[in-house]
């Protein structure tokens, strides 16, 4: 190596040399925190530039349904993949995961995730998995075994560099410009509201009903089949859905002006006429609005307006106001016209009605709120957002931007990071920036008791 | 759902197994226990893996790979792969590949500052917002005057969906770059609607993205100031930075006053202790506090409550579905979601990807992409990339270790014994509970060296209990030997194989023979590198239930490994004893034969 004979030929492959022994070291420092060499650790395994600890990672929006998928910094998603049957005929459901998790095996999660994932990578990202950092979107409800599989998959199957879990309602909220929110996602299993205060989810004050997507999805499906004599398919059932529901953001029940209009749809061919508002609208009230007829809903089973308000007078008295005029709506099911504006304007029937009525729990709520409310409607407001994923996006690039050219040194300087992380893994490397509690793959793969125990945050461990 | 087309032929894959049990060792344990000595017997104790069942384990031939190292089969879940190359399927455009080509090892692909353009085709190819074929660029007729020249409309050519007939006609002004255009055009889509107030997606993000930046811009400057421990997150920093600073404050203070005495001191009044917290940046200054609360949200927007109700009329006044598109429609879209049928956009071209794929255990390349095509014409069409010049897509492979070429291909026939023959195959019109129905099953070698086939399987399904008989579970196939083959080598494999072939033709004649005077013999017809073995199958009494055979399938044979890897390889082309080793292999794998349905 050393006869330089031919000077430049020489010289080059001396420099390629040294540079490759510098890239050896950098990538060393990193890892060495798992124990032995093993299968997961492998050098050839182990990420080899410094660019994959830099590079934008790989956001996930894992929900029941489907998963979205980009790179931070971008507005929207690269995908969005819903989950169903494939052609190969080996995924058979339409859903990732029941929400009774006896009625779902955690080897099914791993093998449609695993099948999924990798049209997410190879198909729309065209990246390899092991060079990315990850960053998954979770809801507060989302069950730990659920956790641990998709961390499991993306660490196996995708070699990713590590997984990091986030509040998807914190994205909801980032993606808004607010500070202060109370995100309400009506999701495929479950609806839930989650208040946040200055950038803070009060995750103790979350609540949620089983009044959501799959409950619709149920309804519509029942509706569509008293009115066809036809049994329509999961897919014709979401098409409708999607395609042909709205809501009147007021009551209309009491105009009496209900349409008579058809509405043709197309069942597995044959086509049928069906009552306009019966089909389309009256479904969405029954599901999300009616209280029980005894209005003694169960604790998982209120009407979206009356969990927002049993969310509101959970919190605390400083944080009321500015939640009553940051109301977001996210997920699946708000993108149906007009349902948000309908269960906001349900939202200030209950805490400031037009005219004095209404029952008495209605009343004392009134009175809880009125000195927020002030009698005006019209404090009770809803925020746009671009979504979970977008917020998450921003957050992480920003992060990122931040943390690799510091905006007071010039661009490229990498700044080193001073304090220890969430996780409570000091910096070994400063050619890399971390995301707050960041899960790495040796860790997670080697350390079984880390890994059924990092993404608990209920449970103080000594790896949090 | 798909139809299933019988007769279906899957291999299991055990990297699915689960995870306490590697896969070497399962492999040995099949291994042993259907070794060809003991035969039939010990099919009785067979033990069907637990996955054998599971779909994602199950693959077809062509889309395994071959570890000749580990020598097991490998599926898409136990390769790594590696992105080598990145191209347009319409035009076949290059947009990355490998820049770094060290030795054997496949590179990764670089894309540093990588935005979502790099997942699509930025030259012309774009794609029928309904059905998704490529859309083929028009010309305007002549008639529209002097500027047709300039001017194209897209045109789907299978279900001639038009770019002028939809809301607003879609005519581009040139003829290049039409990517670039339909993105300008889908950043406008939502201002068209007079409302000028009604920002984008792509405008809010942006906003947004600023934002933050001045909050993280800002939280530096405060950093800078006070160069505390501050915590990594500017986001969560500044309630807390204060807070931080507060505590600090009161604890000063109150040392200061506290000191030694345990009786609280005078000077801790409620008013002093406001003050401090005041003086921290609690109470003070409310005006400006406000204000800079409110700064710090200016980017929150109210939801449009009017726009809404607008949408909502409009989606009442709906008479069928027609009006919006399909979900798929509206997923499809990288840029925004269509919310009406005359919304729909061009859809630009999803890249596609060229993948190496490596063994996960011993990390050998079974598949490497030929990239270098490619290397030839960036170098000469470094200068004029702009221009878009010739540099497609190579197909061909340098490593490709398919499954195919060193396992038996299995094929399945129905021998119509039964002496009303049926008119047609059971495999369409059902199986008969109780009627034995006899097949043949054809094992073709594709390796050099003749192979001894053992298959073994449970006398009956474990789902439904058809009953299962192999007539022959142990035979041998010869060698894939062509008739013009290299002369070199068929020199350097005959003396191996002359004994044998010798031996194998007499058998020939005699099973073929015996063969056809009664199916008891089992081996049905021979080949020069394919047997016909007889299996016989009589469905249980259960209605409509799938015929599915699981099979075991081990082979040995006695390849030729170089002795020593050090020493120049292949200079002594006599490939005689002095050079190759004799080493007994033993490949197995589990297979499902999916026969077809019982009648119901």
């Amino acid at each position: 190596m050393a006869n330089s004979d031919g000077d430049t030929g020489g010289t080059s492959e001396l420099l390629r040399g040294i540079a490759a022994l510098r890239r050896q070291l950098s990538s060393s420092s990193p890892i060495t925190t798992g124990a032995s060499p093993s299968f997961a650790s492998s050098p050839l395994l182990s990420p080899t530039t410094r660019q994959q600890y830099t590079d934008p990672p790989v956001i996930l929006d894992i929900g029941a349904r489907g998963i979205r998928a980009g790179i931070a910094g971008m507005e929207r998603p690269v995908c969005e993949i819903p989950i169903g049957p494939d052609l190969r005929g080996r995924i058979k459901t339409n859903v990732l995961w029941d929400l009774d998790a006896r009625n779902t095996s955690i080897e099914d999660v791993l093998d449609i995730l695993q099948t999924i994932l990798r049209d997410v990578y190879y198909k729309y990202l065209l990246l390899d998995g092991k060079s990315r950092k990850v960053v998954i979107l979770e809801n507060p409800m989302m069950t730990l075994q659920l956790k641990k599989a998709i961390a499991f998959v993306l660490f196996n199957y995708f070699q990713s560099i590590s997984v990091t879990y986030m509040l998807s309602p914190v994205g909801s909220m980032l993606a808004a410009g607010a500070r202060t929110a109370l995100v309400v996602d009506i999701g495929w299993h479950e609806t839930t509201v989650t208040p946040i205060f200055d950038y803070k989810p009060i995750l103790s004050a979350t609540r949620s009903t089983l009044r959501a997507g799959k409950r619709l999805h149920d309804l519509v499906s029942r509706t569509l089949k008293a009115f066809t004599d036809a049994i329509p398919s999961f897919d014709e059932v979401e098409e409708f859905i999607a395609r042909a529901m709205y809501c009147s953001p007021v009551d209309l029940s009491t105009s009496a002006t209900t349409s008579q209009q058809a509405f043709a749809i197309t069942l597995s061919g044959n086509t049928y006429y069906i009552p306009s508002s019966e089909t389309r609208h009256k479904p969405l009230i029954q599901l999300f609005l009616q209280r029980a007829e005894d209005n003694v809903d169960d604790i998982d089973d209120f009407p979206i307006h009356d969990l927002i308000v049993s969310c509101l007078s959970g919190l605390g008295i400083d944080t009321r106001a500015s939640m009553l005029s940051r109301i977001i709506f996210v997920g699946g099911c708000s993108n149906i016209p007009g349902l948000t504006l309908r269960i906001l304007e349900e939202v200030r029937n209950c805490l400031a009605p037009d005219s004095a009525g209404g029952d008495s729990t209605d009343l004392y709520l009134q009175k809880n709120f009125r000195p927020w409310t002030i009698g005006d409607r019209s404090r009770i407001k809803a925020i746009t957002s671009l979504g979970a994923w977008t917020g998450a996006s921003l957050y992480i690039s920003r992060e990122r931007d931040h943390l690799l050219n510091g905006t007071g040194a010039g661009a490229g300087t990498i700044r080193r990071i001073r304090a220890e992380t969430a996780s409570g893994i000091s910096h070994t490397a400063s050619s890399s920036f971390r995301i707050l509690g960041e899960v790495e793959r040796d860790l997670f793969l080697l350390d079984k008791n880390y890994a059924d125990n990092i993404f608990d945050w209920t449970i103080s461990t000594k790896y949090r | 759902m798909i139809a299933t087309r019988y007769p279906l032929l899957r291999i299991h894959c055990p990297c699915a197994e689960p995870i306490t049990d590697g896969p070497d060792t399962e492999v040995d344990a099949l291994t042993t226990s259907g070794s060809p000595d003991t035969g039939l017997d010990t099919t009785t104790n067979l033990e069907l893996p637990p996955t054998l069942d599971n779909p994602f384990a199950l693959h077809a031939l062509n889309s395994l790979y071959f570890c000749d190292f580990c020598l097991v089969l490998r599926c898409e879940r136990c390769v790594v792969e590696e992105v080598v190359q990145t191209y347009c399927p319409a035009c076949l455009h290059v947009y990355s590949a490998d820049t770094t080509a060290g030795g054997n090892e496949p590179s990764r692909v670089t894309r540093k500052g990588r935005s979502d353009d790099a997942t699509f085709c930025t030259r012309n190819c774009l794609q029928c917002p309904l059905c998704f074929t490529s859309l083929t660029t028009f010309a305007t007729t002549s008639s529209e005057g002097s500027e047709a020249l300039a001017t194209v409309y897209l045109q789907c050519s299978h279900c001639s969906w038009d770019s002028r007939h939809k809301g607003r006609s879609l005519i581009f002004s040139k003829h290049t770059s039409l990517y670039q255009q339909v993105r300008k055009l889908s950043a406008q889509s939502v201002i068209d609607d007079e409302s000028e107030t009604h920002d984008t997606p792509a405008t809010t993000f942006a906003e947004l993205s600023q934002f933050y930046q001045q909050l993280y811009d800002s939280f530096e400057a405060e950093e800078a100031e006070s160069d505390t421990s501050a915590p990594p997150s500017p986001l969560f920093s500044k309630r807390a930075s204060r807070s931080l600073e507060t505590i600090r404050f009161l604890k000063s203070h109150y040392s200061k006053q506290g000191g030694s005495s345990s009786a609280p001191s005078p000077a801790i009044t409620p008013s002093s202790v406001l003050g401090v917290l005041g003086r921290a940046g609690g109470v003070s200054n409310q005006k400006t506090r406000e204000h800079a609360e409110k700064e710090k949200e200016r980017c929150v927007s109210y939801i449009d409550e009017k726009a809404e109700i607008e949408e909502v009329t409009r989606m009442r006044g709906m008479t069928s579905l027609d009006e919006t598109p399909t979900l798929s429609q509206q997923r499809a879209n990288p840029f925004v979601r269509p919310t009406t049928s005359s919304d729909l956009l061009p859809l630009p071209t999803r890249l596609r990807t060229r993948r190496a794929k490596r063994c996960r255990a011993c990390r050998h390349i079974l598949v490497r992409p030929d990239v270098s095509s490619r290397k030839v014409s960036t170098s000469s069409s470094a200068s004029g990339s702009a221009a878009g010049s010739a540099s497609t897509v190579a197909t061909a492979f340098r490593i490709n270790l398919l499954s195919k070429n060193y396992i038996p291909t299995l094929r399945l026939t129905y021998l119509p014994v039964t002496s009303p023959a049926p008119s047609s195959s059971p495999y369409q019109a059902g199986f008969i509970p109780h009627i034995t129905y006899s097949f043949a099953l054809t094992l073709f070698n594709p390796l050099y060296e003749p192979i001894k086939v053992t298959l073994a399987s449970p006398p009956r399904t474990p789902k439904h209990g058809h009953s299962i008989t192999f007539l022959t579970p142990s035979f041998e196939i010869g060698a894939n030997i062509e008739d013009d083959w290299d002369l070199q080598a068929i020199t350097s494999l005959r003396r191996k194989f002359a004994d044998l072939k010798i031996s194998s033709t007499s058998n020939i004649s005699a099973s073929s023979e015996s063969a056809r005077g009664g199916p008891n013999l089992g081996i049905l017809d021979r080949g020069r590198n394919w047997t016909s073995v007889i299996f016989e199958i009589v469905p249980a009494n259960e209605r409509s239930s799938e015929i599915e055979v699981p099979l075991f399938v081990s082979f040995a044979y006695e390849a030729e490994v170089e002795k020593d890897f050090g020493s120049g390889g292949r200079s002594g082309e006599s490939g005689d004893s002095g050079l190759f080793d004799k080493q007994q292999r033993e490949v197995a794998f589990w297979s499902v034969l999916k026969i077809g349905r019982v009648i119901a």
